[in-house]
């Protein structure tokens, strides 16, 4: 026991228990994996502050699409107004990013950034109480003197009128612009859907016909018999050979199962994944008009009639067409689509072998998306990925280790977006196909702090530098850098869009035929009760079964209850609307 | 002369106590100040939140007694508010029981220098100075990848992570709070227990007190004040107890887990302002539940309970 007692000892001790300390801060510092830190662009070294120029600070939410686009267009905006002076005799000036953070939420009025980048903001209450700057003059002017007169249109000319409307909610002035467009659902893998013989026959109304594995050389189909239309019914588009209804789909993931592909993968530390599922499957079946009810809450003019279900004939259910007010819009959560899409959900629970066994709480997006990647390089093909359309920037990491590990074979995989289905039963014939829509959620923003009113020449240069961000060569460009699109009216070059990664370019073929649906309203009911309604993280996936209320669709699966139960769970009563919503 | 000597002596004097008065001022007027604006100006404004309603372009406004009655008619019609209720008390029981008690017996082991327990005074001490999230991070892996991993090596089964597993989440996540939450509890018992002379202790053994009939009859009674403490304080947050939920699943954790401290915390980092004034009212609502029960309990376990005499 002496030797316990020794001074010696006693000091080890001491200096191992310091070292654990230490040890526990730094990797709780250092915890994320170099994958988030490093994909698509890192915080750039500080610059040094040059005080003959205007300083600008932007902070940049950078999930998803990362900070290359934002450092490019800083980079050619410090060029192009290297000489100009916003005022207090300064030449020039430098934009800072600031440190990759988390979205903004309640107040940013004593904040250090001027712009601002970011998603899930509420915007409109921080228009209300005075904390965005004014944009108007911005949207709505020329781009001529901005642009040297390259470009004569405006920023308000690219937007859609339902933008136009939700946009100047606030006292009818802009407050913030739109930022990038997000679309989840499923990303499937091209590579193993060739290789391995999963796309869909047309078919003579029998059972599901699929693809051979010699169907495809080169990614052009050779085999016998045609492709299916897919859901769209146009021979020829993105979505051909793609399941275009329920029963297609379930037979598709039954065949992924015979023939050794798992047919899905997610995160599962992080289960939201499986509501952004719900809501795009939800999205394409009932498509943009529909589902535009959810931010309008009014049939309006148009007088927009949806299907919901207001019964149970056996298990079949009962649907009635209703036109929606706002003392009825509770009746959005009894939609049909909301029921097809937790059939999808349901059915993917339903058997072990639908999903990569190793998914459970550990399991983070970035390993999902890695096994996704090399899944089909190891002979452990997975099928489909439940993503969205950000995916690729922030697997740079995997699709690096993957072109190491397996060089060529690695290097120009084929991924793109899926189209969900439109119909329970059979097959779309050509000619009877429907819409697809994309659903972008996120709502996420530019805009500036109100607090640089008080500085003429910060003002002067964050509106600038806004709307440099805004001209046609930067939209375009911020595409070509990120993959995804920003949520105003602009197309491509030809040479952009061969630029583009593949997936990037799969996903720009479906974006030009589909309909996209943003988050964009003036509906007061909806803006007071935005967190609440929003199709992200908002209450239309609640349910409550058996006094238990869940907001996942994962945990009533997993315990075996089923999408009716889900679906009669997670309807509002009238009561509860109009006491709740509508006071 | 001798007049004047007092009457200087007396300015002195007064002079002194006025510098020491100022010092006084100074050293106490910033606590004083945290306390006026964290403290009381918090929470008036809590309190005249709890009647306002928000709307996103008016801002608040008053609504009367509407949030109340909302908390009031979910008790009864709310399953889930019920559910999260439920597991406030769960917690709290099992903190009273075995989290009051559990840390007295364990620091009773050390003090009486038993077998192992200098290693166990290092381990339990340990997870009070590592970082919580490196703590949760790494019992998650070993729960969800160890565990499942060892399994099917023993057995050649699967089975799902202890977190993810719906039938055993809740229990490991409770024992996750029995292993590594009490370190600092279980340093105040000892140090406590350190301070009892040794002369009681020796007389005690030679009049041939066993170590049962020890801490009963003489220990007990000597940290007792210390117990009370434990336990009143534990008792008196019953209501912002999250069971650690948030370190495990941020705001995802699943309902039938959630307790009262944990909804209130959640529904605030989520930062809807509409929210604000309910919530508001919910804590008003439960501190008027919380705090006789624990007034009470303090005045019962100091009239009746043990006394060092």
């Amino acid at each position: 026991m002496k030797i316990f007692k020794s001074k010696v000892l006693k000091k080890a001790l001491a200096c191992f228990l310091a070292c654990l300390t230490a040890f526990s801060v730094a990797t709780t510092i250092a915890c994320a994996p170099d994958d988030v830190l490093d994909y698509e662009g890192t915080t750039e070294q500080e610059k040094e502050v040059d005080a003959s120029k205007t300083q600008l600070y932007v902070g940049n939410f950078y999930g998803g699409i990362g900070q290359v686009w934002l450092d490019n267009v800083i980079d050619r905006f410090e060029k192009e107004y290297a000489t100009h002076s916003f005022g207090n005799d300064k030449k020039g000036v430098q934009v800072h990013v600031s440190e990759p953070g988390s979205p903004v939420f309640a107040d940013i009025s004593n904040d250090s950034s001027h712009v601002y980048f970011f998603q899930a903001i509420d915007n409109v209450s921080l228009a209300s109480r005075g904390q965005l700057l004014d944009l108007t003059e911005i949207v709505t002017e020329s781009l001529s003197d901005i642009t040297n007169g390259k470009e004569t249109t405006t920023i308000e000319s690219r937007l859609s009128e339902d933008q136009k409307k939700g946009m100047k909610a606030v006292n009818g002035k802009y407050y913030t612009l739109p930022h990038y467009e997000i679309y989840d659902g499923i990303v499937y893998d091209i590579d193993t859907f060739e290789d391995y013989g999963l796309y869909i026959l047309e078919g003579n109304g029998s059972k599901t016909e699929f693809s051979t594995p010699e169907a495809f050389v080169d990614g052009v189909y050779v085999g016998t018999g045609k492709l299916s239309v897919g859901p769209d019914g146009v021979r020829g588009t993105t979505d051909d050979g793609q399941p275009s209804s329920y029963e297609e789909f379930f037979a598709l993931m039954d065949r992924m199962v015979t023939k050794g592909v798992t047919p899905f993968v997610y995160s599962g530390g992080n289960y939201n994944y499986l509501r952004l599922l719900f809501q795009a499957a939800w999205s394409s079946w009932e498509g943009y008009d529909k589902m535009r009810l959810h931010y309008t809450l009014d049939s309006g003019e148009e007088q927009i009639k949806t299907d919901t279900i207001t019964g149970w004939n056996g298990d079949t259910p009962i649907v009635t067409e209703e036109l929606i007010t706002p003392e009825t819009a509770y009746k959005l959560y009894q939609q049909e689509g909301k029921y097809r899409a937790l059939t999808l959900l349901e059915k993917m629970f339903a058997k072990p072998e639908y999903q990569l066994s190793k998914i459970n709480g550990t399991y983070k997006m970035l390993d999902a998306q890695e096994d996704f990647i090399l899944g089909y390089l190891e002979n452990k093909p997975i099928g489909m990925l439940i993503e969205g359309n950000y995916w690729y920037n922030e697997a740079a990491g995997a699709r690096e280790r993957a072109e190491k590990g397996y060089g060529d074979k690695a290097t120009n995989r084929r991924f793109s977006l899926m189209e969900l289905p439109r119909q329970a039963t059979g097959q779309v014939t050509e000619g009877n196909g429907t819409k697809n829509t994309l659903h972008s959620t996120y709502n996420a923003q530019a805009f500036i702090n109100a607090n640089v009113s008080n500085n003429a020449e910060i003002k002067a240069a964050a509106l600038e530098f806004l709307q440099y961000c805004y001209t046609e060569e930067s939209l375009q460009n911020f595409t070509v850098d990120t993959g995804v699109f920003r949520g105003l009216n602009y197309t491509l070059t030809k040479e952009q869009s061969d630029s583009l990664y593949i997936f990037a370019k799969n996903v720009e073929k479906v974006r030009i035929k589909s309909d996209v649906l943003l988050p964009d309203t003036d509906c007061r009911i909806y803006l007071n009760n935005m967190k609440k309604l929003d199709l992200f993280l908002g209450n239309k996936f609640t349910t409550v079964i058996d006094n238990v209320q869940y907001d996942i669709p994962h945990d009533p699966f997993v315990q075996g209850y089923t999408a009716r139960q889900y679906f009669d769970g997670s309807k509002m009563s009238e009561a509860t609307w109009l006491g709740e919503y509508c006071r | 002369m001798k007049q004047a000597n007092k009457t200087d002596e007396k300015k002195i004097f007064v002079e002194r106590r006025r510098k020491e008065l100022a010092f006084y001022i100074l050293l106490v007027a910033y606590p004083v100040l945290q306390f006026c604006v964290f403290y009381i100006w918090v929470n008036f404004n809590s309190i005249l939140l709890s009647f306002k309603s928000y709307d996103v372009f008016e801002g608040y406004s008053w609504d009367g007694l509407t949030n109340f009655k909302y908390i009031f008619d979910s008790f009864s019609s709310n399953p889930t508010f019920q559910t999260y209720i439920k597991n406030s008390l769960i917690v709290l029981v099992l903190a009273l029981g075995i989290g009051s008690f559990l840390p007295l017996l364990v620091s009773y082991y050390i003090f009486k220098k038993k077998l192992f327990s200098g290693f166990f005074r290092i381990i339990i001490f340990v997870p009070s100075v590592l970082s919580a999230l490196a703590l949760v991070l790494g019992y998650k892996f070993f729960l969800e990848e160890a565990i499942p991993e060892l399994y099917y090596n023993l057995t050649g089964k699967t089975i799902k992570g202890l977190i993810t597993n719906i039938n055993t989440r809740y229990f490991f996540i409770i024992l996750y709070g029995y292993l590594f939450g009490y370190g600092t509890t279980f340093l105040l018992y000892l140090s406590t227990m350190s301070g009892i002379p040794d002369s009681i202790l020796e007389a005690a053994k030679l009049e041939g007190a066993k170590p049962l009939r020890e801490f009963f009859s003489i220990i007990l009674p000597l940290i007792y004040p210390t117990f009370t403490t434990f336990f009143v304080v534990t008792l008196g947050s019953m209501f912002q107890a999250q069971n650690n939920l948030f370190n495990f699943y941020s705001v995802d954790a699943p309902h039938p887990m959630r307790t009262i401290g944990y909804h209130l915390f959640r529904e605030v980092s989520v930062g809807d302002r509409s929210l604000l004034p309910r919530l508001a009212a919910m804590g008003i609502v439960f501190t008027f539940i919380s705090l006789p029960i624990t007034l009470l309990v303090k005045y019962l376990m100091g009239k009746f309970g043990p006394s060092e005499n």
